[in-house]
């Protein structure tokens, strides 16, 4: 599983960074965080430095009034519901949106999509009629459709059926998924919800499509179990966790949380470093450093002897640090066989736990980002992953 | 309306003798005989709707290997009325349902064997563009010859052909209880060889456990309706089945969403001679 970089406020040095470290690596642009006049010129640095580009269109609401992201031509300039009825205004907006993937470089297209409130006859039809029409346009299999679930609909095991019965027929080649969290949380507490993603991505993958799962974070590093393609993460909590919110209520001030956070990886857990002190005072700070392919070096200074709340560690190298240890560990995630996959994560889950024994035992905590309290979470979510679809996949382990 | 009798038989048809009645529904009657060239044969007379020249046309189209041969058919009129009639050939043995009533489970060896044969039956049905939908144990015959054999395409779908049934009706044509939930809701343009996988691997599950999960202790119809669009069946144990893969293939096979199943009966048969070597028989 690969690593893709969700573009939002304060990425673009950060995907520099990364992409030139790395010599390659997927950026997801978001038109919501770009003028259209910027689109084209980051595309190409990210691209002379061996990247990729994909540009999520984010068309979940087509009532959403961002300046920035109603500035790009392919958004229609009144929204109406003629725009699901009359094919001249669906298949202009998307030829705009093609001549901008074309501008960046992308190399797939990926189709928009509403977000679903409940999978129903309704969404399949708005669903069916972007991807009917930009298959028109652009080489369906250069075409991922954009498949935006709300947190009810992710919830409902009929609806997760009911749109994997549907899509296997869509002509595209993949999928750009994006699951809104339940209670707009970080890390997600309902075992229900991650099964049903589970469930969705192995189903997508059994029906040979490739799928691209946006706003994730650590905890969906399970997801490789379920074979998924890619998983895209960024840097403040809003880009690693989707709300529909984001486009319909007023722009958060996301510069002003200043909150640093150490992510540890194999806790799956961050600490403000206030704890790191605590660890640094219980003597185990050196279990908190990152074994060395998740170490991109960016966190090395909490680990010099200084005090680390005293090390200044903050923007960029918090999230520099997060998303290259993310990135190892996705590679890591997948597995040459469906069973080797599982049971590293079971494994991987095991050590977590001990991990998060030991430093909680020692004053470490995590507060709400302490991972100790989600591990069931994906052990429950992994287990049913298993009964309902480890056969398939263990028959049909494709490659990525 | 009053369907042919033996009399009638014996007139009409004088190359059968030994007429008996086998079976007899609402559209349909159904009786053995002894034809003085093809032997022992069963002798069918239904309305002559277009589902009976469907079902005639599912048979001849390829000579399966596990489905009774079609010798003959045609139409006769009987006080009055017409009836499609079709004699076939007569497999001895029993209806598996009859098995089951009598002996509660199959073994593993006769579970294997029965879902060969189906799957092999769905291979060809598969490549006459054909779904047969109404895959239970009453239209299974367990022949004395160690194979089982499927019945009855009465309801069979020609994919390549219009659609019988209305596609604004709720329900479709299906046996509650073993139909696939797309074939239930009447999704047809969801229909293909996976819907008939899906009862096979519930009659296969069965087989094996002694009951059908969606039928199993239900209060009514509407229960069995639900439980077979939502329910998970219950992961069993079964005796030889080393690695749980022949467990596995039955939950995938019966899989509510069609993608989670095998695409085909060919990759179905691909699994199921996948773990034949895991399981003790």
């Amino acid at each position: 599983m690969d690593l893709g970089l969700q573009f939002g406020y304060g990425m673009i040095k950060i995907s520099e960074t990364l992409v030139t470290k790395w010599g390659k690596g997927c950026v997801i642009l978001s038109p919501r965080d770009l003028e259209p006049d910027q689109i084209p010129g980051f595309a190409k640095r990210i691209r002379s430095r061996g990247g990729e580009t994909l540009l999520d269109p984010q068309f979940y609401e087509p009532r959403a009034n961002w300046p920035r992201l109603t500035r790009h031509s392919y958004w229609p300039p009144v929204y109406s519901t003629q725009l699901l009825t009359d094919g001249v205004l669906v298949t202009r907006m998307l030829r705009e949106l093609r001549t901008l993937n074309i501008s960046a470089g992308c190399e797939y297209l990926i189709v928009p999509g509403f977000a679903a409130g409940t999978v129903d006859d309704n969404w399949i039809g708005t669903q069916e009629l972007f991807i009917e029409h930009s298959s028109k346009i652009h080489d369906p299999e250069r075409l991922l459709a954009t498949i935006c679930l709300s947190s009810d609909a992710v919830r409902s095991e009929n609806q997760i059926h009911e749109l994997l019965s549907t899509a296997e027929s869509w002509n595209v080649s993949g999928f750009y998924l994006v699951a809104e969290h339940p209670k707009n949380e970080y890390l997600v507490e309902d075992p229900v919800w991650l099964t049903n993603l589970l469930i969705l991505i192995a189903g997508l993958r059994l029906a040979g499509k490739r799928v691209i799962v946006g706003y994730g974070s650590h905890q969906l590093l399970c997801l490789a179990t379920a074979n998924a393609s890619q998983l895209a993460s960024g840097n403040w909590m809003n880009m690693r966790s989707f709300s529909i919110d984001r486009y319909i209520l007023p722009e958060e001030e996301e510069s002003k949380r200043k909150a640093v956070w150490y992510y540890c990886p194999q806790a799956l857990s961050e600490y403000k470093p206030m704890y790191l002190d605590m660890a640094q005072r219980g003597g185990i700070l050196d279990q908190l450093v990152p074994v060395e392919s998740l170490n991109g070096g960016y966190a090395d200074v909490l680990f010099s002897g200084a005090q680390p709340s005293s090390t200044g560690f903050g923007e960029p190298n918090t999230f520099l640090h997060y998303l290259y240890a993310l990135a190892g560990q996705c590679q890591q995630a997948r597995k040459e066989t469906y069973e080797e996959t599982l049971r590293f994560h079971q494994e991987f889950l095991d050590q977590v736990e001990r991990k998060t024994e030991l430093f909680r035992s020692h004053g470490v905590f995590g507060q709400d980002r302490d991972f100790a309290q989600y591990i069931d979470v994906s052990r429950a979510a992994l287990a049913a992953l298993n009964k309902e679809v480890g056969f398939m996949l263990s028959k049909n382990w494709l490659a990525n | 309306m009053t369907f042919p009798d033996a009399a009638f038989i014996s007139k009409s048809f004088p190359e059968i003798s030994q007429v008996s009645l086998l079976d007899q529904g609402g559209q349909k009657i159904v009786f053995r005989g002894q034809h003085s060239t093809h032997g022992e044969v069963v002798l069918k007379f239904a309305e002559p709707d277009i589902r009976t020249e469907r079902e005639i046309e599912a048979v001849t189209s390829f000579p399966f290997t596990f489905v009774p041969r079609i010798l003959t058919s045609g139409k006769v009129i009987h006080n009055g009325n017409y009836f499609a009639y079709l004699i076939e050939q007569f497999v001895k043995g029993e209806s598996l349902r009859k098995v089951l009533t009598a002996r509660h489970k199959l073994t593993l060896t006769e579970s294997v064997q029965l879902l060969t044969d189906l799957i092999e039956t769905e291979q060809q049905v598969e490549t006459q563009n054909i779904v047969h939908r109404d895959i239970k144990p009453e239209n299974i015959i367990a022949g004395i010859d160690g194979h089982f054999w499927l019945l009855d395409f009465g309801i069979a779908r020609h994919l390549d052909k219009v659609s019988l049934t209305k596609t604004a009706q709720k329900f479709g044509p299906a046996t509650v209880g073993y139909a696939a939930p797309e074939q239930l809701k009447n999704r047809k343009q969801e229909l293909d060889v996976r819907a008939d996988l899906f009862s096979i691997g519930l009659v296969a599950f069965e087989c094996l456990n002694g009951f059908n999960p969606f039928i199993d202790g239900a209060r009514d119809v509407l229960e069995v309706l639900r439980r077979s669009e939502t329910m998970q069946i219950p992961t069993l144990p079964i005796s030889g089945d080393n690695n749980g893969d022949l467990v596995g293939f039955i939950g995938s096979l019966t899989a509510k969403p069609t993608s989670l199943r095998p695409k085909t009966a060919g990759k179905a048969m691909e699994l199921l001679r996948g773990l034949l070597p895991s399981l003790t028989l």
